[in-house]
């Protein structure tokens, strides 16, 4: 140990405030060939007590105290050391820096404390209640670390399952409430329980319809591979179909109409025709009508809008002027004035 | 409304992964810091029977490779130096920044009869 010191002095560490440490690896035994190392000597080599028989003192007390009165750390890595000498030389140097092993697998975690402490970074020691094992714990500078790194892994961990449920909510739940209705809507055999579902089933494929129509052809096929639709158009279909079957007694002359309508061989001059004959004097009817020029009159096709208007101007020309503002404001009310108001604006216009 | 909230916690996430970033940045980042480290090893006749798998060797050497490792890491220069001893001081190598492998190389086994600390 004098060496050490001796050697730190010599190369400047003390001068140039380097961080300083001797690590001893030993078994803990001191013996003397001088005499009997036993008892009061062995208390007194380590205490720096009179040697026996000499003048002088024991040394080892007076270095290791020198040397961490120099704030050079002494550390002791005891292999196969007895316990007696242990408390000794825990008299010399702190406790936690001394360490028995007895395997090579102990001493990565002893070397991460010893490398923490000697330079300082926060890390006491304690004794492990259930190996006896030294453990380090961090205590100071690597909290803030860890609280700081816990806290962003939370935040991370609640955003995810955030944008989870926000899915789920938004997404899944919806698509999982169209499948429900579509497999009420569709169920076999048809009877009028499902007007409902086919009421709201509808809607959806009016909106995926809708979609179509703005071009956003690969959301449509999205939600459509998502609902199980292999096509909407053939789910049109089959939905009138089904309404056919479903459809109330009232709503039944209707359904003719959409039937046609669907048909992909509609001739526009029988549907013009169908749809003069439809209009009666009954409320009932009326209503019908409007629904179903409305209907006509939202579809995409140019042909379908053109029996509408049609109708309309049938209509329109048949009416007195109470009864036209009458079905503009119905037409208004089944959504589809736009195209009305101009056609009647055209129409005030002509007479 | 959910929109909002999951833009509040990205900002919150960003803002403490940024924080952590930081601390871990300080964590490595080379500093001044330089550390002399001197391994003394017991070659005396007892560790032949308390030690006689040489144990403290790999021991000193695992630990030289421990400090290279981790003080590179924490960009901290270090000196070490080695020394055998039993009542007397055996072979030696000069606290110096050697290369790790020429010092963990060196470290053998001697035979001296006595402990004297």
């Amino acid at each position: 140990m004098e060496f050490a010191l001796k050697e730190l002095h010599n190369k400047n560490s003390f001068d140039a405030g380097n961080r300083r440490a001797v690590v001893l690896f030993t078994d803990g035994k001191p013996r003397l060939p001088a005499s009997e190392f036993f008892g009061e000597e062995k208390q007194r080599y380590f205490r720096g007590g009179p040697i026996a028989g000499g003048e002088a003192n024991y040394p080892l007390a007076r270095i290791a105290h020198e040397l961490q009165d120099s704030a050079v750390k002494l550390y002791m890595i005891a292999v196969g050391d007895d316990p007696k000498d242990a408390e000794l030389w825990k008299t010399l140097l702190p406790s936690y820096h001394y360490h028995p092993i007895n395997r090579t697998t102990d001493l990565s975690e002893l070397y991460r404390g010893l490398f923490f402490d000697l330079l300082d970074i926060g890390i006491t020691l304690q004794k492990s209640r259930v190996d006896s094992l030294p453990r380090f714990v961090d205590t100071s500078q690597n909290l803030r670390q860890q609280l700081c790194s816990w806290i962003g892994w939370l935040i991370l961990a609640l955003l995810i399952a955030g944008m989870l449920l926000v899915g789920y909510n938004k997404v899944v739940k919806p698509i999982k409430k169209i499948r429900k209705t579509r497999a009420l809507a569709f169920a076999s055999p048809a009877s009028p329980d499902q007007w409902p579902a086919l009421g709201k089933y509808k809607k959806t494929l009016e909106r995926l319809q809708d979609l179509n129509s703005r071009g956003k052809h690969r959301l449509v096929k999205l939600f459509t591979y998502l609902i199980g639709i292999d096509a909407i158009d053939r789910d049109l279909i089959r939905w009138q179909t089904y309404r056919g079957v479903a459809i109330p007694q009232e709503h039944r002359k209707l359904d003719e109409f959409i039937k046609l309508i669907m048909s992909p061989t509609f001739d526009n001059q029988e549907l013009t025709r169908e749809i003069r004959t439809f209009v009666d004097s009954t409320k009932e009817e009326r209503e019908l009508w409007w629904n179903l020029v409305a209907f006509l009159a939202r579809q995409p096709r140019e042909q379908l809008k053109r029996v509408a208007f049609e109708a309309f101007d049938d209509a329109m020309s048949s009416a007195d002027a109470n009864e036209q503002s009458e079905l503009l404001t119905e037409l208004t009310y089944y959504g589809a004035a736009k195209g009305f108001k101009e056609r009647w604006s055209d129409f005030i216009s002509k007479t | 409304m959910a929109l909002k909230r999951i833009f509040i916690l990205l900002v919150l996430a960003i803002a403490f992964g940024r924080n952590v970033a930081v601390v871990k940045g300080q964590q490595t980042r080379p500093d001044t810091t330089r550390v002399d480290v001197i391994l003394l090893i017991d070659c005396s006749r007892s560790t032949k029977a308390t030690d006689p798998e040489s144990l403290r060797i790999r021991a000193a050497r695992f630990l030289l490779a421990y400090l290279d490792t981790a003080l590179t890491a924490k960009g901290a220069t270090h000196r070490v130096g080695v020394a055998n001893f039993g009542d007397t001081v055996g072979k030696t190598i000069a606290l110096g920044q050697w290369p790790g492998k020429v010092v963990r190389d060196s470290l053998q086994v001697e035979a001296f009869h006595y402990t004297e600390y």
